[in-house]
């Protein structure tokens, strides 16, 4: 019967403390549970807003997010630096003249000691309408409205005030939301243990010099942030034996390849410069001159080039190189 | 009267069963979702301590099996939006049964679903940097907002309409289970009596959760897909992506429901209360977002077919010809065509078929997902030859475990909650009895039991 | 006899003169004279005038072309670079439009090569750039809307989130309900008996929508 069911339904005799006088309501088991019931819920609310919290707390005390690093590069008059690339094609035949595998990506890789397979500055073999093929060195675009430090959750990739984009490899989670959003294939990820040479691990991680590489991390080009700031040019510019690549200064408005010095608005104007998947509004800085070799006496259909080649015979204990 | 108390004290059985009797078939059961389990962690192990490379994940195809399970799991977790909170608004009656296992689905698919980004990182160890160094301008980080909001949305809705179940379980069960058991029906039933103050109070919280959680499900699955859509590669690069993905999380949430409600169904004699009519009514929603999913497919592909600027007619081709037709193919044939006519034609629109259909489109989905995320990849980005991507052991370990580990949740949960919403489906049955025959039975007074 | 003569030396000084006419018009020998502003500052663009005149009569020599070059270091290299080139108008004045970037004393070379001439003629101009105040070069990415900021995020997800906690609120609202009503029970239950929880419980009953 319904009735009889429910008196046993309501609460067990257990509950009641006999002795308590009529106007007391509750016991003292009683209380301890309800107090338990509370801290829980406010436990419960604590714990909500820690999702926002970090950003609230950021926001409110105007922390910047950009990893501190070097100091920014600048000119002798004082104004920042704002770093660039060009290269200019017309000089570039993939080294098939001095019949070695690209100087430039070689340079980078002994000089960074980039893991291998990683090429952070990758000499692609483009189609030219009417079949021939021209040679293009990609490092990273270094662009303007980076699609990698937009997406990047941790801020690990960020832009310097000299307009280069960088990577923290301690601050780096590995999500690779980065690779996905690079158009330029330019973002190399450190799927193991970085088969580098022992004498790698001995330097001083900085993002502007990133040796030793991290598992689990991403790496690409950074413009050789450290050693431009001494006014050395970078790896790929000293190396390149044609002479293609330049690197310069947007604020001074000069660049070089190691031999000549241009001023770099009118060396882009005049030799009608444009950059990479320019529709996608990603404003790189590195600018590209059309061309497939030729001052250097390349036919357009003289195809191929030698395989990179990462030189050191030693690896690190334990690691194994990918494929790409 | 008679009939009505037998009937509830039927009801009440069936929901205190599970409980009260285990089955050596749950053990089996049991033991074998933790073996598979347990082998999913050894194979993690493996990469946590090697790294990625133990994954056939490399530089040009850098998401896979992960973040396909990943964005299929945050998938289904829209099954107990869509039946609870969507049904629940409309005053759909039928829901009532299965309202419980639709929202436990969701919250065991969103702790999966979450679990799999953290498996798919580089660095699981410094997962906190989201937290403390967290930019609010990153997909991610919308992601983590929009679930963990959409995970205590859940649990909370999933709790409320629980309470008074909780209530009946602490009342029958007492002394017939375990302390820790009697202590957290207890404590989960918060003090219910069934007072007209606490039916108000939970009424409003019901309202509350249910009008909230339907537009925070909608921005959970909308970020998931801007993680893909926020970026420049060609097939992505879509705006239809946040529409196109919350429609099929839904899909694949009503799939997951019926194939979770077959099965509860079948183990726990609940055949009284779901019926043929909750699956063929399900197999219309089922049916009806076929037919949305081959709109948003039409809508994609046509529009960019019909210019194919860039890099469409490679990805066309892998996608319809090449290398991902087998799946594609299957996901569209077998998983929207398929399902579609086995429910819309009579012959096949019984518990049979859209249970069948359900599984194909569970599949198809994650099909779906694995073709989104590998083919987007695969299209070349600058003058090199395409990549290909073959998951391993490790990845098909890691995700079979994931696939057990669900099961194992809503397993444990039908042996410790009410699978059914006792209280939901017995004032169904009773405002529909008053309605109906208000002859010849008596309603039962919600005050007190006359002898 | 004496006739023809005359008209040889008459076609001959004519001829000479028309070639020195002619020669004139070259300037094989021209001088070129700069007119610029002698201080600058750096980011400031300013008109460079070379003025290219003959260096015989003094006339201004038209459409011929001038380069301009300085001297420049960057990287490690020293250098000169070509600023421009520009024609000379009618009035003998090619004008570049110069923008110095760096400051300090420059000089910049102005060249016109003759043709025929293997020596070109050439003017420097000395000036000296002061410092700009700020960085020229900008490079802005993006558009600003004003109010789309992380404040709108924030305020969008803890409206949520304080929804989410009147929810929890309301547990703990029906936690103490049933807390009073279990107290009045209890009194209720000694005296009376059955009836009064019956009323008060009936787990699972009807609940007011």
């Amino acid at each position: 019967m319904p009735g009889t069911k429910n008196d046993k339904d309501m609460t067990k005799d257990s509950d009641y403390d006999q002795d308590l006088p009529p106007g007391r309501m509750q016991g003292p088991r009683k209380m301890g549970r309800r107090s338990v019931l509370r801290l829980l819920g406010l436990g419960v609310l604590g714990i909500a807003p820690l999702p926002i919290l970090p950003s609230v707390l950021r926001a409110s005390l105007g922390r910047g997010l950009v990893r501190s690093q070097g100091a920014a590069a600048r000119a002798p008059n004082g104004r920042i630096r704002q770093w660039t690339m060009i290269i200019d094609l017309r000089h570039c035949d993939g080294c098939q003249s001095v019949g070695k595998p690209p100087q430039c990506t070689t340079a980078c890789i002994e000089g960074h000691f980039a893991p291998e397979p990683m090429e952070w500055i990758e000499v692609f073999e483009g189609e030219l309408p009417g079949g021939g093929t021209q040679f293009i060195p990609t490092p990273c675009q270094q662009c303007q409205n980076p699609p990698c430090v937009n997406v990047c959750p941790v801020g690990a990739t960020f832009s310097t005030p000299e307009g280069t984009v960088l990577i923290d490899q301690d601050r780096c989670i590995g999500c690779r939301i980065c690779m996905a959003a690079c158009p330029y294939d330019r973002r190399f990820f450190n799927w193991g243990t970085p088969p580098v040479p022992p004498e790698a691990r001995l330097a001083d991680y900085s993002p502007e010099h990133q040796v030793p590489p991290k598992k689990g991390t991403v790496m690409k080009c950074d413009f050789c942030p450290d050693m431009v700031r001494d006014g050395t040019l970078p790896y790929c510019v000293q190396a390149c034996p044609n002479r293609a690549i330049y690197y310069g200064d947007l604020e001074e408005d000069i660049a070089t390849n190691g031999k000549d010095i241009v001023v770099a608005s009118r060396f882009l104007a005049e030799n009608q410069a444009y950059r990479l998947k320019q529709e996608l509004g990603t404003k790189p800085r590195l600018y590209y001159i059309a061309g497939h070799g030729e001052a250097v006496g390349r036919d357009a259909f003289a195809k191929g080039r030698l395989p990179t080649e990462w030189p050191w015979t030693q690896r690190a204990k334990g690691a194994r190189t990918w494929k790409r | 009267m008679e009939e009505v108390g037998t009937w509830r004290e039927r009801l009440e059985q069936a929901a205190l069963a599970p409980i009260t009797k285990t089955s050596p078939m749950y053990y089996l059961w049991v033991a074998f979702l933790l073996a598979v389990i347990g082998w999913g962690v050894y194979a993690y192990s493996r990469q946590f301590q090697d790294g990625l490379i133990v994954t056939g994940m490399r530089d040009r195809i850098s998401w896979g099996l992960y973040i396909t399970t990943f964005v299929f799991f945050i998938g289904i977790s829209h099954a107990g939006t869509l039946i609870s909170a969507i049904l629940r608004v409309s005053q759909a009656r039928w829901r009532t049964p299965i309202t419980r296992m639709a929202e436990f689905i969701t919250a065991v698919a969103l702790v999966c679903g979450a679990l799999f980004v953290i498996i798919d990182l580089g660095r699981p160890d410094r997962v906190l940097n989201v937290v403390i160094y967290g930019r609010w301008q990153s997909p991610i980080v919308w992601d983590v907002l929009a679930i963990t909001t959409y995970l205590t949305a859940s649990i909370a809705y999933l709790f409320l309409p629980m309470i008074p179940d909780l209530a009946l379980f602490r009342d029958r069960l007492a002394g017939r289970v375990s302390t820790w058991r009697t202590r957290l029906y207890d404590l989960l039933s918060v003090r219910w009596q069934g007072t007209s103050a606490q039916r108000r109070s939970m009424a409003a919280a019901i309202t509350t959760a249910m009008i909230l959680i339907i537009p925070i499900a909608v921005s959970v699955h909308t970020v998931v897909s801007w993680i893909f859509a926020m970026t420049l590669r060609e097939p992505w690069n879509s705006t239809i992506f946040g529409a196109f993905f919350v429609a099929g999380a839904i899909f694949s949430g009503i799939a997951t429901l019926i194939v979770v409600m077959a099965i509860l169904r079948k183990v726990y004699h609940l055949e009284e209360y779901i019926t043929e009519k909750h699956f063929v009514y399900l197999g219309y929603l089922l049916a009806a977002f076929t037919l949305i999913m081959i709109y948003g497919n039409i809508s994609e592909y046509l529009t960019t077919g019909y210019k194919m600027a860039g890099d469409t007619e490679f990805h066309f081709r892998q996608l319809f010809l090449g290398q991902f037709a087998g799946f594609y193919w299957f996901y569209f044939v077998g998983g929207l065509v398929v399902p579609g006519l086995l429910i819309l034609l009579p012959w096949t629109r019984n518990i049979w078929g859209v249970v069948l259909a359900a599984l194909l489109v569970s599949a198809a989905m994650w099909v779906e997902r694995y073709f989104i995320v590998v083919a987007g990849f695969r299209v070349p980005l600058m003058s090199y030859e395409p990549s290909t991507y073959a998951p391993t052991w490790v990845e098909l370990s890691v995700m079979a475990a994931g696939f057990a580990l669900f099961a194992l949740l809503i397993t444990l949960f039908a042996k410790v909650f009410p699978i059914i919403a006792v209280w939901e489906v017995a004032e169904d049955v009773e405002s529909a009895e008053m309605s109906s025959s208000a002859g010849r039975l008596a309603p039962e007074p919600a005050g007190g039991g006359s002898p | 006899m004496k006739s023809m003569a005359k008209v040889l030396l008459l076609s001959v000084a004519l001829g000479g003169a028309v070639l020195g006419l002619g020669r004139t018009a070259d300037a094989s020998h021209a001088k070129l004279k700069v007119v610029a502003p002698i201080e600058l500052t750096a980011g400031d663009s300013a008109e460079v005038q070379a003025i290219l005149r003959s260096a015989d009569d003094g006339l201004p020599v038209a459409a011929a072309a001038v380069t301009f070059y300085m001297e420049a270091s960057f990287g490690g290299i020293d250098g000169e670079v070509e600023l421009g080139r520009a024609m000379t108008d009618e009035n003998g004045a090619a004008i570049l439009s110069y923008q110095p970037r760096s400051e300090g004393e420059h000089q910049i070379r102005v060249e016109y090569l003759t043709p025929g001439a293997s020596e070109p003629e050439e003017a420097t101009w000395s000036h000296s750039v002061a410092g700009a105040t700020g960085q020229l070069y900008r490079s802005t990415a993006g558009v600003q809307i004003p109010g789309l900021n992380v404040w709108l995020l924030i305020a969008l997800v803890s409206g949520v989130w304080a929804i989410l906690l009147s929810v929890a609120l309301r547990v703990i609202a029906i936690a103490r309900a049933g807390t009073a009503a279990e107290a009045m029970a209890s009194e209720a239950h000694r005296p009376t008996g059955a009836e009064a929880p019956a009323a008060a419980s009936r787990s699972g009953s009807t609940a007011a929508r």
